[in-house]
Order: C-alpha cells, then structure tokens, then sequence
C-alpha cells in the first residue's frame, strides 16, 4: 500500500490517515489528523489516530485551541509514545 | 484581530467539575463548538467559549452528566450590560462620536506640496479669494473648479490636483520649471549687458601686477598705480595708416585679467565689558488652547513679576488626531525663562578669541576672490578696557570688472 502511494505521489497524511504532528522546540505540539481524546490531564495528553494511538507526556499540558482535525497543546513536553 | 472578535462577541471562562472530560471533549470537537485554552486543574477543567456556543453545550452537558459553571464573563455584551444604569456615560459617548463626525465633515487643514516659485501664503490667499479656506465644508469642495481656478490664476502652474483625505486638504501642484529658467536667463541678460561694447573698470585701488589682454587696448601697465573705477582695458581701439594718422575706431567689449596688488586695512575694537543673560532657572509653562475665539489658559493668573525680564518661547501647533484628521483646535505653548542682566568683563584669552574668530572671518571674507595672500601684518592688542585688531592684508586680485558701456 505505502509503495502504491510512494509511486503515484498521493499525499501520504491522507492516504494512510496517518497523524501529522509538527513539534516547536519543547513547548508546542500542533497535531492533525486525530480522531478523538483518549485521555486528557495536565501531565498526559493521549490522542487516537486512525491506527495507532499517541501520548504526550510532559507537565503543565494544556490544549490551546482545538477542531475536528487539528489540535494546539502547549506545555513542557517531556516524551512522545506511540502504542 | 482574533481577540478584537472575541471581545466583541463576548465570552466566558467555563469551570467543568467530572471523571470523564475526554468523553466531554470529543463530544464538543463532534459538534463542532470552538471551546480555546483547555486547562485541566486538580478537580475541575475550565476553558473559554464564545456566549453564541453556550446553548449548544446543554445537551453535552446533560449527556455527559458534568458539572457546570460559568466562573468569568468578558467582552463587550457584559459590559454594555454591567454599566447599563451608567446613561451619562453612553449619552458622552455618543455625543462624542457625533461631534467628532460633525467635525470630519469640514476641512481643518490646507497644504500645498511641489510649489517651489510660490509660496504657501500666496496660494493660500488666492484660495480665500475664490471662498476656498478652513472650516469650508467638504461638499461644497469642487475639485475640478479649483484645479481650474489656479492654473488660469498662476500662469506657470501647468498642473494642479486637489486631494481630500481626513479634514486635510491637499493641493498638488506642478509647476513650468523651464519657464522659470527662462525668466531667470533674461534677468541676467539685463543685468550683464553681455555682449554690449565697453570698457574694463577697476573695482578697487590696487597696483598692477600683470594684464592679460583678450580684447580691447590696454591703458595701464605692471607697477601702476590705479584708482578705483580706473579704465583699465579701453573698448575703443583706432586703426591706425602707415603714416599714424587715424583709418578709423572700432568698439569692442573690452576683456581680459588684470591682477592687482590690494591692500586691505582692518582696523576693529572690541570693547571688554559686556551686559550678560543670566537665567535663574526659573520657568512657566502656559498652556492655551484656542478654538475660534475662545481659548483656554492652563495657567489664568501668571504672575509675572514688573521688575523682572523673561525670554518667551512660543510653540503654535494644531492638534491633529490620527495622521490627517486635524481638529480646528491650536495648542499654544508658552515658555517663559526668567533672567536678569549682570555686567561682566571678557578675560584675556576670551577677548583673543573671539577677535581671532573675527580676523579670521575676515580674512576669508577677502579670500573669497583673491588669488594669493602676500603679506599679512595684522596684530592682536589687548588692554584693560578694549581689544584692538589693526594691520593691513595685502593680498593678489582679479580687479577687472565691466562697466561704463558705449550707447
């Protein structure tokens, strides 16, 4: 599947329905493509993509600003897993 | 501009009191209700909401089984309706905005730009001449009219253009600056009668030194010693036969350079006592402001004092709000300095330097058209009471200069 899109030059992020996340430094995370809240505290920020899940781990996380595709998070980011 | 919106809209800060604010959030991010600065807290999450969205959380709220508070109110409906019983307030307001509108319907302000051979006053007093002056009305304007006006009124303005922005009125103008040059050309035709026949004068006493003769016949010789306004190159020159009788006269403009040996004396006295201004640090500011007739003074009753002497500065400006918006209101500020005068002496090194500066403003002054310095013998004396500078400049000068043309 990824080769088929590798070949035909598709936009991945929309083929795959992959997250897309653009970090600024430690301090900002702006995530798109995410599907809904998993779990939501000042020290973790969990978000369900369409296959896999992610978590931000950090202190003082807070969400900015949010739509149905993308995401603002602003706080001291201290890890990023994926499950 | 995002927060602008928002004020205007008005919002408020949302305490949420639940276990479960993941199910509370994706049921908002479903809907599609614009919810910012999500911050969760021990036992509670608050955020901010516009007042429009408000209604559309209800049903989340009863799904979800949250707890609910509105904690702070902003914006601009709160605060209409906070200082609704205020009515001086909004009747100021709105009195306000309606004169400074009615005040924008008029012209405050007249600039003229590009005229370089006429001044603002004089475009200006025409502009009275044909009713065009402050506090006209910006409808009673006729641009056209006044571009017409001016360029039929001042011949060399080949091109005019009026520009209202705010209470300013603006007048562009180009003007014929070949015209100018022309005027300027038969000027000093007049002037230098070039062309014409006549003779080269001496324009100062001096002794010859050398003559360089283009035209014309030369009278003096090196080692002369001429007057001032002596003929120093005639323009008449005879032929003359074989056997020196006279064939006939020509007349030509007489040219060539005549260098002079000219002796300038400078004879000056400077007196060493002098009244000085000494300030005592003393000030008033009075501040008026004038509208039409009326003004006001920030400072009524100044007390100026009879036997005492004050420098005044005054400051005239219009007040201008914004770039172009001038208001018929002048601020004038006036700053008054007291002093009093007290004799002094100059000493011995300020009375030589200030007669230096003097010598040698002077002697540049000479220097201006002179070729070389020969000789300068000029002294510096000082006494008790004056200062004298004595001496002689001799210096080396073109001293030809044309007049006494033939009619």
């Amino acid at each position: 599947m990824e080769k088929l899109i590798d070949t035909l030059q598709l936009p991945k992020d929309l083929m795959l329905g992959a997250l897309n996340i653009r970090l600024l430094g430690q301090y900002e995370a702006y995530i798109e493509n995410y599907k809904s809240i998993i779990e939501y505290n000042d020290k973790t920020i969990s978000l369900l993509g369409k296959n896999t899940k992610v978590t931000f781990i950090g202190e003082k996380l807070r969400i900015v600003c949010f739509s149905k595709d993308d995401m603002r998070i602003k706080g001291c980011l201290h890890e990023i897993k994926y499950d | 501009m995002e927060k602008l919106l928002r004020f205007y809209k008005g919002y408020v800060r949302v305490d949420v009191y639940s276990g479960n604010i993941e199910r509370f959030l994706n049921m908002v991010i479903f809907r599609n209700i614009c919810i910012w600065d999500i911050t969760k807290e021990e036992n509670y999450t608050y955020f901010y909401i516009n007042i429009d969205d408000i209604y559309k959380l209800k049903q989340i709220i009863k799904k979800t089984k949250v707890g609910f508070k509105i904690r702070e109110r902003y914006g601009l409906p709160f605060f209409l309706f906070a200082n609704r019983k205020r009515k001086a307030f909004f009747i100021g307001f709105f009195i306000g905005w309606v004169i400074v509108y009615i005040m924008s319907l008029y012209i405050w302000n007249i600039d003229f730009q590009g005229n370089f051979k006429h001044t603002d006053s004089e475009l200006y007093r025409f502009l009275e001449e044909i009713n065009i002056k402050e506090g006209i009305k910006k409808e009673k304007i006729d641009g056209e009219k006044i571009e017409k006006a001016i360029r039929n009124k001042f011949f060399d303005i080949t091109w005019a253009s009026v520009d209202i922005s705010g209470t300013k009125l603006t007048i562009h103008i180009r003007e014929n600056i070949n015209e100018l040059d022309k005027d300027n050309e038969e000027n000093d035709d007049v002037n230098l009668n070039e062309d014409k026949p006549g003779d080269l004068l001496s324009s100062k006493e001096a002794e010859i030194v050398s003559i360089i003769t283009r035209s014309g016949k030369p009278m003096v010789k090196p080692k002369d010693i001429v007057e001032k306004g002596a003929v120093l190159i005639s323009g008449k020159y005879e032929l003359y036969k074989d056997d020196m009788t006279v064939l006939n006269e020509r007349i030509v403009r007489a040219d060539g350079d005549v260098v002079g040996k000219v002796t300038y004396t400078i004879d000056e006295v400077i007196e060493r006592d002098f009244v000085k201004k000494v300030y005592t640090g003393k000030e008033f500011t009075v501040n008026k402001y004038i509208l039409g007739e009326y003004e006001i003074a920030s400072r009524l009753r100044f007390i100026k004092e009879k036997d005492k002497k004050y420098d005044v500065y005054t400051y005239n400006e219009q007040i201008v709000l914004g770039d172009s918006f001038y208001l018929p209101v002048f601020n004038e500020k006036m700053i008054y300095r007291e002093y009093y005068l007290e004799d002094d002496i100059y000493s011995e090194n300020m009375v030589k330097e200030l007669a230096n500066k003097k010598l040698m403003y002077k002697i540049k002054k000479i220097e201006e058209n002179t070729i070389q310095i020969l000789e300068n013998n000029v002294k510096i004396e000082v006494d008790d009471k004056i200062c004298r500078i004595y001496g002689q400049v001799t210096v080396l000068e073109y001293i030809g200069v044309f007049g006494g043309t033939y009619e």
